[in-house]
């Protein structure tokens, strides 16, 4: 699993922002504003992983539950496939 | 047969070297063509990288009418693909085509930005109306901003929609104002960060995301000047409440 290419972040404005372009641009118009985490965990997602690889990421540097961790990493993925912008 | 005729256009104070094969574009062009000199020829070899002039391939031409299903005129289609081809050029030198209706009054600028068919353009109108001679059209719709350290300035081109009202002008951008249609007039200063994302909507960007990050910047540098949304009516009362607006807020 891992984002659609095309997906682009970039940080303006004092935030985190991620533009759909190219194959992510086909079925997501639109910018997403995210706050400094999910920016990481989308990080994570560039490349080819799994939900338990990014879990596991995100508990090595986010001081928190891993429980926890793993219930947002899942809320987080299920919106990017909702909105079509996972391949896998 | 003969190949078209080059000649050199000024646009967003750049100087390019073009070629078109419709001869009509010639006509289209008229305000904007400059007898070059040296330091505009080399300006341009720095920016083309190369000295020969930029042309409309057929390939351009067939993309560009796929971008719409309207059956266009060889000619309008040719200067659709020659604009989007200076605007990725142009980016490099930080401009940025944007999608608005700029006019110039007491030698600064107001940007009138809406979804289309909100009335920027009846907007503009209404300020020729109540300002006459006082005010320039600089352009009704595709103007190119040019980012600078100390100032966005608006230039005109031709591309200006429908009634085609631009001047071959500039002029530093005093304020954005992000038009909506209303029961009555309110005007409301927003954040950089409200303002960003209605103005990417605005801002020309290419399909394939090249030079997206660049122009995430300078489209952050547009959301870094006064920008208002205006909840109006079509009504001098809503020129005058802008006006003294940004006369108060000391923007004009």
């Amino acid at each position: 699993m891992r984002l659609k290419p095309g997906l682009i972040r970039h940080q303006v404005c004092g935030e985190h922002m991620a533009v759909a372009t190219g194959e992510a641009g086909k079925v997501f118009r639109g910018m997403i504003r995210n706050n400094a985490t999910a920016d990481t965990l989308l990080e994570l997602l560039m490349e080819e992983t799994t939900e338990e690889a990014v879990v596991e990421a995100m508990y090595q540097k986010y001081d928190a539950d891993r429980e926890r961790i793993a219930a947002d990493v899942h809320q987080v993925i299920q919106h990017l496939r909702q909105a079509g912008l996972l391949q896998e | 047969m003969q190949l078209p005729e080059t000649y050199w256009i000024r646009l967003a104070d750049t100087p390019l070297w073009i070629q078109p094969k419709s001869p009509k574009l010639r006509t289209f062009f008229q305000d904007y063509i400059i007898q070059p000199t040296p330091q505009d020829k080399q300006a341009f070899q720095a920016l083309t990288g190369g000295d020969q002039p930029l042309t409309v391939s057929r390939e351009e031409l067939e993309q560009e009418a796929r971008w719409d299903p309207r059956p266009f005129p060889a000619a309008y289609l040719e200067s659709l693909a020659l604009y989007r081809k200076l605007c990725h050029l142009l980016l490099l030198s930080d401009i940025l085509l944007f999608h608005c209706s700029a006019l110039e009054v007491e030698g600064k600028a107001i940007l009138f930005t809406a979804k289309s068919g909100t009335g920027k353009s009846t907007h503009a109108r209404l300020w020729r109306e109540r300002f006459g001679p006082a005010v320039t059209m600089i352009n009704d719709d595709k103007p190119l901003l040019k980012v600078e350290p100390h100032e966005v300035r608006v230039y005109g081109t031709p591309y200006a929609g429908k009634e085609g009202l631009h001047t071959n002008t500039s002029a530093p951008v005093a304020a954005i104002v992000l038009l909506r249609q209303g029961q009555d007039n309110h005007i409301q200063r927003i954040s950089m960060q409200q303002a960003y994302p209605v103005l990417f909507q605005q801002s020309y960007r290419r399909a394939g995301g090249e030079g997206l990050p660049h122009t995430l910047d300078l489209v952050g540098k547009l959301a870094a000047l006064p920008v208002y949304t205006l909840d109006c009516t079509i009504s001098q009362e809503a020129v005058e409440l802008v006006y003294k607006r940004l006369k108060g807020d000391g923007y004009l």
